[in-house]
């Protein structure tokens, strides 16, 4: 040390002074920006997913009141069960009110179509005069739920007419899985609220809530009064 | 007490390195200045950020809770929302046949014209029929001819019978 020429014994201090400020300096605010660069990500993360928060509890709430009315007339236009019952029902009820009744009722299933929709066809037969069957083909057209006339074959015999008519209806499973509770939900666009104004002024099947009854002795088992012979 | 250097001048530095020396001495103070002053205002920044990031995840919190009671309407909106695209695909890809309803006029109205077979499927209706004098006939195809909704008209069958008059079939293409 003692060789240590004079002029660098009283520089070194200052010097590595300097140099150690540099260093932190560089090191501090580096970590300094990176870390506020984070944390302006975890904030516009936070602010987006409560404005998203925001804007659905806003949507829920506003759609509260007319919610079941719109679902109910969706959920019968287009079921997410098989609505041959339905179906049938609302083809023998339109066919009354034109004055037919149906005949040899032929029902298929069906299956999965191209759109992943499934499919059921009912295939029939009415017996009247050409408008009745006409009036009958234009009500079918604006029931729930959906019914599609396929073909229709017109048999004439003398003033009254035999009408083999094959309608396919359809319908797809319910969603199982609700999204996620941070996920942006949307109101319903023109579009949509046109074809819910449509549908509802079609002719709904009816619909029967059965409430189950409370429990309760059965005093007659039997169905009968037991006379016991003398 | 006063301070005496003994050392003969020329063994001190030069005044340039002394100079020099001040001058790195004097950034040097610069440097931790700025440190100090950027370090106050980065922590400053950091506990900012950190409290509005505490307080939103404080109010989603709130939104949440709020949007679990409306757990209901929130379900009955997904399935609304799910039934009506499906509605709005099917609307897009199904249309409901026209054929028969189109053709109310030309059934009904067609005076000496005897329907024996009338088919309707998409777009098309293949119609049997029969007449017994050439002057309705006539009528009803010139009304058939007539009517705009028609794109095609083909006459598959003609023929002349003396007990049912003229038996022909029809096929025409709506548009």
């Amino acid at each position: 040390m003692k060789n240590v020429p004079f002029i660098i014994k009283i520089a070194i201090k200052p010097v590595l002074v300097l140099v150690l400020l540099i260093v932190f300096s560089f090191i501090g605010f580096s970590k300094a920006f990176s870390q506020v660069k984070n944390l302006k990500e975890e904030l516009a993360k936070a602010v987006k997913n409560e404005n998203i928060l925001k804007s659905k509890l806003d949507i829920l709430s506003a759609d509260e009141g007319n919610l079941q009315t719109n679902s109910n007339s969706a959920v019968s236009y287009f079921p997410g069960e098989n609505p041959t019952l339905l179906t049938l029902y609302q083809l023998r009820k339109n066919a009354v009110s034109a004055g037919l009744f149906p005949s040899n009722l032929k029902v298929n299933p069906g299956g999965q179509d191209t759109n992943g929709f499934m499919k059921t066809s009912i295939i029939f037969d009415v017996q009247g005069t050409l408008s009745q069957i006409l009036d009958f083909v234009g009500l079918v057209k604006i029931v729930s739920p959906n019914i599609w006339i396929e073909n229709t074959e017109l048999d004439f015999q003398g003033e009254t007419l035999k009408a083999t008519i094959a309608t396919k209806s359809y319908w797809a499973p319910y969603p199982v899985k609700i999204p996620a509770l941070t996920e942006p939900v949307s109101q319903l666009d023109a579009s949509e609220k046109e074809i819910l104004t449509k549908i509802a002024a079609f002719n709904q099947p009816p619909f029967v809530s059965l409430t189950s009854e409370v429990p309760r002795e059965n005093l007659d088992p039997f169905g009968e009064e037991i006379i016991r012979p003398d | 007490m006063a301070k005496i250097n003994l050392l003969p001048p020329d063994l001190g530095p030069n005044a340039s390195v002394l100079k020099l020396l001040n001058l790195t001495k004097k950034i040097s103070a610069i440097i931790g200045l700025v440190f100090i002053i950027f370090g106050i205002l980065f922590a400053g920044y950091i506990f900012f950020l950190q409290t509005e990031i505490k307080s939103s995840i404080k109010r989603s919190d709130n939104l949440k809770s709020s949007i679990t009671t409306l757990n209901k309407t929130e379900q009955g909106l997904y399935l609304l929302k799910d039934r009506v695209g499906k509605i709005k695909s099917l609307l897009t890809k199904e249309t409901q046949d026209e054929s028969l309803i189109g053709s109310k006029d030309l059934l009904l109205g067609s005076a000496g014209i005897s329907f024996s077979k009338v088919e309707t499927s998409q777009g098309k209706i293949t119609i049997s029929a029969s007449s017994l004098t050439s002057g309705l006939l006539s009528d009803f195809f010139e009304t058939v001819i007539a009517d705009i909704d028609y794109k095609s008209i083909n006459l598959t069958s003609f023929s002349f019978n003396s007990k049912t008059g003229y038996v022909f079939d029809l096929d025409i293409n709506l548009k």
